[in-house]
């Protein structure tokens, strides 16, 4: 089957429909949707989940998957709390430590899938218990606060008073630096055709297991971030951090055009997708519907983007 | 086909900001109501639906529009910050929310303060500087000990006992479980065994760490369960594994969810109070306290009963639940 290396426009440009048709609906039926304040405010919430669906991308584009990377966010984070709640560190230097660990959980993942040739879902399916597991273990389920002032405005500042939240703005440059690397950049090129054909990327020159590896290790890395950012916005370390980010994450990136086999994708199309779901849940909540009905429609909109995905394949091949 | 990306997302960018006013529409509604969002721990286990009850009274006999929240799953600590967040963006005039745990949305919580929405916390405590004031259905200690009491004498004082919470952070949980240390310790003849099983709210997880303590402990006498779902899953439980009768269980759940394995002899009793008038006497409090009146010690709750008040926390009354009065009980 033919398949043309980063052409999923198309479907990116489906998931725009989508999220304009969803915003206007919104804006006309749902008081304070549209308001300003509503918006940033939902640009923060989604903040982590958005560095999670970067890093997402890279990983489904070369041909594979993670569901680990909750697991990581949440491990991260309980790390931080132990290091600086518990035994009085730094917050720089244990975020690099808790950051070096979420390292480590992607370079487990990377080799075990780049160099030893396993399944994806198993192996990640492994870390997700082993990171979610360690995040409970560290202190039982207890959660930790109690951090210094200086780390908790962090994630409620806003970016030099433009009323953008920082954290948003920071997914939003990992957003920007994600669509570069993966259009303009060889490393970007390389992660496509990886994703497309392994064996002809192989045969052209690429080494296929280290951009795979380099894959897992990102998103990884960009979990860890997203632990310690989710950590300083509520200023407390939790077990559960990061629960269900590995559904949303994949959900957006199918919304957004990137195909589930690899080969296809658009970061910016990701960054739609994560729009789309946020303004789903927002619409929803500001009307009050429990988000039972948010989760029901989340699982048909992924439904729906895998068979248009599954779809336009068939056409296309 | 990368350029019509480009344009239609240049043409949101530049529409939305556009249409976005700044300030938005405050509650309350078109008719002048306080809007009143109560936040549970979770939705669709049978003590939030006895709890939505409540809310759909007092919008009907109060005047105001209350409405019940709460996330999908148990515990989801992330998922009340978000909803506490979201009712912020609505603008209403009062949150009142019972937290998987009180240190994560105590933020969230003081910022609603700082948005001009007033803060309360009902069924499980947040910080107290965080919510003006909190209603319980119980002491939290007290009913932990007054479990384990009965618990206690069932067993003649004897016996290896297991407890189950049900998440592992919220406040009343711990306080419950703390209450439930504190009375079998009078018993030398009672050992807790470990660990503190935590069912996150959800019957099926009840289930499953019932049987697993029963495999690690066969002579295991009875059970102490501080979270609705408790004991109703500790029942199926041992029915399931032939113990229905042989274990004593004392739990806090609804009548409604335990009534055959009361009258079967599954499960000897509950404490609790009954869930919609909790949050009857909690809304109506709130109207009250944004009318400028705090709650008053030996208050008259209409069809709820007096509430007691010790500082900032309220207690309506409780009930225990045995054979005996069951099916006079309608929640």
């Amino acid at each position: 089957m033919k398949r043309t290396a980063g052409t999923g426009a198309l479907q990116s440009a489906g998931s725009l429909v989508i999220l304009a048709v969803l915003t206007v609906y919104f804006s006309a039926t749902r008081d304070g949707f549209l308001d300003a304040g509503n918006l940033l405010s939902l640009a923060r919430q989604y903040s982590e989940l958005g560095l999670v669906a970067v890093g997402m991308t890279l990983v489904i584009a070369a041909g594979g998957i993670d569901i680990s990377v909750g697991g990581t966010v949440g491990l991260t984070g309980m790390l931080l709390g132990v290091l600086v709640v518990h035994n009085g560190w730094d917050v720089l230097p244990a975020a690099v430590l808790a950051l070096a660990v979420a390292g480590c959980v992607g370079a487990l993942n990377g080799a075990a899938v780049a160099y030893l040739g396993m399944q994806p879902v198993l192996v990640t399916l492994a870390t997700m218990s082993l990171t979610r597991g360690a995040a409970y273990v560290l202190t039982g389920g207890v959660s930790l606060s109690g951090y210094p002032d200086g780390f908790t405005d962090f994630a409620a500042a806003d970016l030099g008073g433009t009323g953008i939240p920082l954290p948003a703005a920071i997914t939003g440059a990992a957003f920007v630096a994600g669509a570069i690397v993966l259009r303009r950049t060889a490393f970007g090129r390389a992660v496509l055709a990886c994703g497309a054909s392994p064996e002809a990327a192989g045969l052209s020159g690429i080494r296929v297991r280290r951009v795979r590896f380099a894959t897992y290790l990102i998103l990884s890395l960009l979990g860890g971030a997203a632990g310690i950012m989710l950590t300083s916005r509520v200023s407390t370390s939790f077990a559960d951090a990061g629960r269900n980010y590995e559904f949303e994450a994949i959900t957006a990136v199918v919304l957004g055009g990137t195909s589930l086999s690899g080969g296809e994708a658009s970061v910016l199309g990701t960054l739609a997708g994560v729009c789309t779901m946020a303004v789903l849940r927002n619409g929803l909540s500001l009307a009050g519907e429990s988000d039972l009905t948010r989760t029901q429609m989340l699982a048909a909109a992924l439904i729906a983007a895998v068979l248009i995905d599954n779809l336009r394949r068939r056409l296309t091949a | 086909m990368n350029r019509l990306f480009l344009v239609v997302a240049a043409a949101l960018a530049a529409a939305v900001p556009g249409c976005a006013r700044p300030g938005g529409d405050g509650a309350p509604d078109g008719q002048g109501r306080p809007h009143v969002v109560f936040i549970f721990k979770v939705l669709g286990i049978p003590y939030a639906d006895s709890l939505k009850k409540g809310a759909d009274r007092a919008s009907r006999e109060l005047g105001m529009r209350a409405e019940l929240l709460g996330p999908a799953t148990g515990n989801d600590i992330q998922g009340q910050i978000n909803l506490i967040e979201d009712q912020i963006a609505r603008k209403v005039d009062a949150i009142v929310v019972s937290p998987n745990d009180a240190d994560s949305v105590r933020p969230a919580l003081r910022r609603a303060e700082r948005e001009g929405i007033a803060v309360y916390a009902w069924d499980a405590d947040a910080s107290e500087d965080a919510r003006r004031f909190y209603v319980a259905g119980c002491d939290d200690v007290q009913i932990g000990v007054d479990i384990a009491e009965r618990l206690a004498r069932d067993l003649g004082g004897k016996g290896k006992v297991a407890i189950m919470t049900g998440g592992l952070t919220a406040k009343n949980l711990m306080l419950h479980v703390e209450g439930v240390r504190k009375g079998l310790k009078k018993y030398p003849g009672i050992t807790v065994v470990e660990p503190l099983l935590a069912n996150n709210d959800q019957k099926d997880q009840a289930i499953k760490g019932a049987i697993s303590i029963l495999q690690k402990h066969p002579d295991l006498a009875g059970f102490a369960c501080v979270s609705s779902p408790g004991a109703p899953g500790v029942a199926e439980a041992l029915i399931q594994t032939g113990k229905a009768g042989k274990v004593k269980v004392w739990g806090l759940s609804l009548p409604s969810e335990i009534r055959e394995h009361v009258k079967n002899g599954v499960v000897s009793g509950a404490i609790l109070w009954n869930p919609a008038d909790l949050t009857f006497a909690t809304a109506y409090l709130v109207k009250q306290d944004l009318e400028g009146q705090k709650p008053r010690d030996g208050q008259e709750i209409p069809g709820v009963g007096r509430i007691r008040v010790k500082g900032t926390q309220v207690l309506i009354p409780g009930v225990v639940i045995t054979k005996d009065n069951i099916d006079r009980l309608d929640f």
